[in-house]
């Protein structure tokens, strides 16, 4: 006895270390690899400290989940705080998971099995949308579940009372989730217990509670009542992944009643027999494995570059941008463009190495136009606030302040966008609720401070800067970006170099040669002591095909060796007779990067300005 | 014997300790009676000194904002006892039923309001006293409003609610949540304050119709024919049988400073959708290809349909040197017409121009009449028809009667806009944006027989410091005697019925089949 009850604590570590080289190894595969605070780019959580946030939360079922996650989320910081608290979560999912697994298993030792769930949930969480309520609302699910098994009162009637009301907080408390507990314990009485009654109360729960909640008490639809916080509610992605974690749950189920059979545990004898280490270690690999080759798999890599380009953006970590782009030359995505662009300005290099990189969408991959503004408003804003185009970086603010809600980075920039323009009692209302945020009363009180001295804004380099490009006479336009916009930007300041850069590289990317050359004699106002490189390929090459442009007139601006090269360019051309799809395919080899191979072959077709409505 | 009677002392002792704890809390401060007086107002938010009140409003609470260590305000007229509170924070709530019970005791009476603050040093002192009046008649209990964000193109979640003015107490009544949150929702509309009869719209979403309430029951109806899209901006007949509606498409466009929205409206019309019949009609006179016609409003007798008009929005593009179209949208200003309407022939009469935009020099929008037929406010804006925008959008009075005609005190030098007046013609509540030029509030005012108004003041909410950090706008209020009786289920429900096509009057020939180019030609 003693001995078997050794054995028992010996396996029981063993398990413990088996969960530690998975949960360890996952939290080391999402520091270095995931990176899992640019979940925060796909959905920033939303969470104030005030009475009225929490008591809106729990005006529907699950919204304290809600609330409960996004205060937990206040906390991702970095990538290793995310790892931590997310491998944290997951641990606890697989402990509760073995805690019930023994239960249902009685004298078994239960390994590797009770990872899986955590390591589906790993696997979804490696797409950037799936959302850490949902993983709250399990762990609350399985905690009552496995304490209500080991505690319910021993007499039917009670418990049926009990379940039932548990049902009930557990449904308000994590909304569709809680059919977890529900389903399980009900499963449990029903079939193991031969309670009968309890259970059929309690499946019969599941299904007529949300029913009920949304029709006579809580203002949800029946789906939102029925799904939120489960694990598929968002069928749109890795529907199966989700379904297998619930589906865990109810097979790991059936394989309990299963394993009561003759036949399964004669076949099951053969498996026990093996030695112990080996079966953890094998599931050990078998898990990391399976994850690994799983996330690979299902990995979308345009969202995590996107989400990646954009935190950088958010840290004006521009060298990493531009890193991060060359790795994955092939995705050609409208954002990531417009980050590249950004980052290359910022840089101070646009217009030296922007044809380096791909600009196949032409000015939308700079300016974006009002279809992508809509998909990414707070990019699109934040390219306008450093312009200094306030009106527009405030129409896109709030455009994303509808989808996003009070993020602190949309509090802060509307507030701000008031403030300068001179509007502090607005401002002020988007400083109250910034200070309400986790972590942000030092940001929130330094703005309130400046919005109730305006005087002290010229001490803020960057607040000092927009305010100076920001315009003040008013004029109206439509439509999307243009070059209209940065136009109008260089006649309010015509010292606002970004406005100037963007203006020259949007002339590029249209094609727009001329006014390039009528502004070439601005580029010394910005401290250029000679000409940038694509500015000089675009002379030349519309000087060579008649631009209204004479090769004289732009001679003395050209670089011999670019000239040199654009004679090379110009001789393999003729070479294939002028046959552009021909010529296509040599000079890509070594011109790929110019300004005239752009203009000839990659600059799309010229886009109408779409109307707003 | 002795652990028992430890056993009952420690019982006491923790029946007594929150107790003391409690007494200790409640402990009123001495206020003496001679505290100095400060010779100025105190500075309170929202700002509710020299106003005249509804006598079944809720309590105006308020928040102090002259930095003090306590507070005391009490608050008395002519009859009753006076309320008294003490704050720490100068979030000043009055409590509901002693604040009733003091209007209900002194209609047509001054309501007093003493504020008194203790500094640093202990010692007391007291503002000026805030006198308002307590106003005879009563306003109507509810406003019904659409709550959003300050948006551009998009939306998240919105939704329409009541409001119920005697309490804080706020239901909603439909929200785009409850569909998909694609739905936009707005144009609420009731008929003469009652809500067995109204209206709102879905939009953009599923469902894309009218929600027509008729005596508890809902239906779903698509205004829309072969001559007009959806009905937009309601008005409806005080026989109940007849909505007029602007039907036409709004148009977008931005300011590089000040207010970056602006909204002008393309090839507008007006329509008149007839319940019984399922009819949509219109005639030429109110639906000119060459004109915008827009914001209809019923006289409360029926008689006269007044609407605002303006030539069409094509006529104000020019082409600048550039070869580019500009448009001239600053000189698109309203005018105020009427055209007389006889309901049992269902016939139309003489048009007339009520008042030019010539000749106020400004564009006429939102025209609303007051229910006994005296007085027609509307917004004037420099130009255009979506005032809220423009920041010199003021609320005008035109006597019906005499024609005389005169900007409202009410206003202020900030855009104040859509209105609402109460069944009694008295009070109007209306949209404004002077407290900060961006977030829409919704303001009370108090307009007299003659046609005078009081200063305005703000609907009170519960916590004296909501509007600090409130950022949804309140729009499209309307008042209501009564509560709305359908619940958002069934609205959400009727959302998904099948929508009863309306039918456009045969007596209408469509000419042009593009709808923005249609013209009407009655035989």
């Amino acid at each position: 006895m003693t001995k078997s009850i050794g054995k028992r604590e010996l396996a029981k570590k063993d398990v413990w270390i088996q969960e530690c080289i998975v949960i360890g190894a996952c939290f080391l595969y999402l520091l270095f690899k995931i990176h899992p605070v640019l979940i925060l780019e796909s959905h920033p959580p939303i969470f104030l400290i005030d009475a009225g946030f929490l008591s809106e939360s729990l005006k529907i079922p699950g919204g304290l989940t809600d609330w409960l996650s996004a205060l937990i989320m206040q906390f991702w910081f970095s990538d290793f705080f995310s790892a931590l608290i997310l491998s944290l979560c997951l641990w606890i999912v697989t402990f509760l998971t073995r805690e019930w697994m023994e239960i249902l298993y009685e004298k078994s030792i239960i390994h590797t099995f009770h990872l899986i769930p955590a390591a589906l949930l790993y696997v979804l969480f490696s797409r950037y949308h799936f959302e850490l309520r949902i993983i709250v609302a399990l762990i609350l699910n399985l905690a009552a579940l496995v304490l209500f098994i080991r505690w319910a009162p021993k007499q039917p009637i009670f418990r049926i009372v009990l379940g039932a009301a548990i049902t009930i907080v557990l449904f308000w408390a994590t909304g569709g989730a809680f059919m977890t507990f529900t389903v399980l314990y009900g499963l449990n009485e029903l079939i193991v217990k031969k309670q009968i009654l309890s259970g059929f109360i309690l499946i019969s729960i599941s299904f007529l509670l949300p029913f009920i909640a949304s029709t006579f008490i809580f203002l949800v639809t029946l789906k939102q009542a029925f799904l939120h916080n489960q694990v598929v509610e968002d069928p749109k992605e890795l529907l199966i992944v989700k379904c297998s974690v619930f589906g865990f749950y109810l097979l790991v189920f059936a394989f309990s009643l299963l394993i009561k059979t003759v036949v399964v545990q004669k076949q099951l004898k053969r498996i026990i027999r093996l030695p112990y280490t080996l079966k953890l270690g094998v599931g050990v690999l078998l898990l990391l494995f399976g994850t690994i080759f799983l996330e690979q798999k299902l990995c979308n890599p345009t969202i995590r570059l996107a989400h990646e380009i954009n935190r950088f953006v958010k840290e004006s970590r521009w060298p990493d941008v531009l890193k991060s782009v060359e790795l994955y030359p092939e995705i050609v995505n409208p954002l990531v463009s417009y980050h590249t662009n950004l980052s290359l300005q910022q840089s101070g290099i646009l217009l030296e190495r922007m044809f380096t990189y791909p600009q196949i969408l032409g000015t939308i991959g700079l300016l974006l136009d009002y279809r992508w503004c809509e998909s990414w408003p707070e990019e699109a804003s934040n390219v306008f606030w450093k312009l200094g185009f306030l009106s527009e970086s405030q129409h896109w603010a709030h455009e994303a302040f509808e989808y996003k809600g009070y993020t602190p980075g949309l509090l802060n920039r509307l507030g701000t966008i008031y403030m300068l323009k001179g509007n502090n009692e607005a401002a002020s209302r988007y400083f109250v609720n910034l200070k309400n945020i986790p972590f942000n009363n030092t940001i929130a009180e330094n703005l309130i401070r400046l919005n109730t001295n305006p005087s002290d804004i010229r001490q803020d380099t960057e607040l000092s800067h927009v305010q100076a490009c920001m315009l003040t006479e008013d004029i109206v336009y439509r439509g999307g970006p243009s070059s209209f916009q940065l136009e109008l930007l260089l006649k309010k300041n015509p010292k606002n170099k970004m406005a100037f850069e963007y203006l020259m590289a949007y002339y590029l990317l249209d094609g727009n040669i001329k006014e390039i050359y009528s502004n070439v004699s601005k580029f010394n106002l910005f401290g250029y002591s000679q000409l940038p490189r694509y500015i000089q390929e675009a002379l030349i090459f519309g000087a060579a095909v008649n631009q209204k442009l004479e090769f004289n007139q732009v001679n003395n601006m050209i670089d011999p060796f670019i000239f040199k090269r654009f004679m090379e360019y110009r001789q393999i051309f003729l070479n294939h007779n002028g046959n552009k799809s021909i010529a296509q395919h040599y000079l890509q080899k070594s011109f790929s990067d110019t300004y005239w191979y752009y203009f000839m072959f990659l600059k799309p077709a010229p886009q109408k300005s779409e109307n707003p409505r | 014997m002795k652990i028992i009677k430890n056993y009952k002392r420690c019982v006491y002792g923790l029946f007594l300790i929150p107790i003391l704890f409690l007494n200790f809390c409640c402990t009123k401060p001495d206020i003496p009676s001679d505290a100095l007086s400060l010779g100025r107002p105190a500075e309170i938010e929202p700002d509710y000194s020299g106003i005249v009140i509804p006598p079944n409003i809720a309590p105006l609470n308020f928040l102090i904002k002259d930095l003090g260590e306590e507070y005391f305000v009490q608050i008395h007229s002519k009859q009753g006892d006076p309320i008294k509170i003490y704050s720490s924070s100068g979030h000043i709530q009055i409590p509901l039923k002693p604040w009733k019970r003091l209007l209900a005791e002194n209609i047509d009476q001054q309501l007093i309001i003493h504020i008194m603050i203790k500094n640093q040093t202990g010692q007391w002192a007291q503002f000026d006293s805030v006198i308002n009046q307590i106003a005879s008649e009563p306003i109507d209990g509810y406003i019904t409003y659409r709550k959003i964000g300050p948006l551009f193109n998009h939306w998240g979640k919105m939704g329409i609610s009541q409001r119920c003015i005697e309490n804080f107490i706020e239901e909603p009544i439909f929200l785009n949540s409850l569909t998909t949150s694609d739905n936009c929702i707005n144009c609420h509309n009731f008929c003469q304050n009652r809500t067995d009869r109204w209206l709102l719209h879905t939009r953009f979403g599923p469902g894309t119709s009218m929600l027509l309430t008729m005596n508890g029951e809902v239906k779903r109806v698509n205004t829309k024919t072969t001559f007009n899209g959806p009905g937009g901006y309601p008005a409806w007949h005080p026989s109940g049988k007849l909505i007029a509606f602007s039907v036409g498409k709004p148009m977008q466009f931005f300011h590089t400073s000040g207010e970056t929205r602006d909204e002008l409206d393309r090839s507008l019309d007006i329509i008149v959708y007839d319940i019984l019949t399922n009819t949509v009609t219109t005639i030429p006179e109110i639906s000119s290809p060459d004109r915008i016609e827009i914001w209809p409003v019923w006289t409360p007798e029926g008689q006269y349909l007044y609407f605002c008009s303006a030539p069409k929005i094509e006529t104000f593009f020019i082409k600048s040197h550039f070869g580019e179209d500009s448009l001239l949208y600053d000189k698109i200003k309203y005018d105020l017409m009427r055209i007389s309407y006889n309901l049992s022939s269902r016939t139309w009469e003489k048009l007339e121009t009520v008042l030019s935009s010539a000749e106020i020099g400004l564009s006429i929008s939102q025209p609303k009449i007051s229910p006994d037929g005296r007085f027609l406010v509307f917004t004037a804006s420099r130009y255009g028809s979506f005032p809220i925008f423009h920041s010199d959008a003021d609320l005008y009075l035109l006597d019906l009667k005499s024609g005389r005609r005169e900007r409202l005190a009410l206003n202020s030098d900030r855009a104040d806009a859509y209105h609402s007046w109460s069944s009694n013609s008295r009070w109007i509540v209306f949209s404004s944006k002077r407290q900060d030029t961006q977030f829409t509030q919704l303001y009370l005012s108090h307009i007299d027989s003659s046609g005078c108004s009081t200063k305005a003041f703000l609907l009170s909410q519960e916590h004296p410091d909501f509007y600090q950090k409130h950022l949804k706008i309140f729009n499209v209020p309307e008042f209501t005697k009564e509560p709305i009786r359908v619940s958002p289920r069934e609205l959400t429900k009727a959302v998904f019925y099948n929508a009863l096509a309306a039918k456009l009057d045969p007596k209408i020939m469509v000419t042009n089949k593009a709808m923005s180019a249609a013209q009407v030609k009655t035989p």
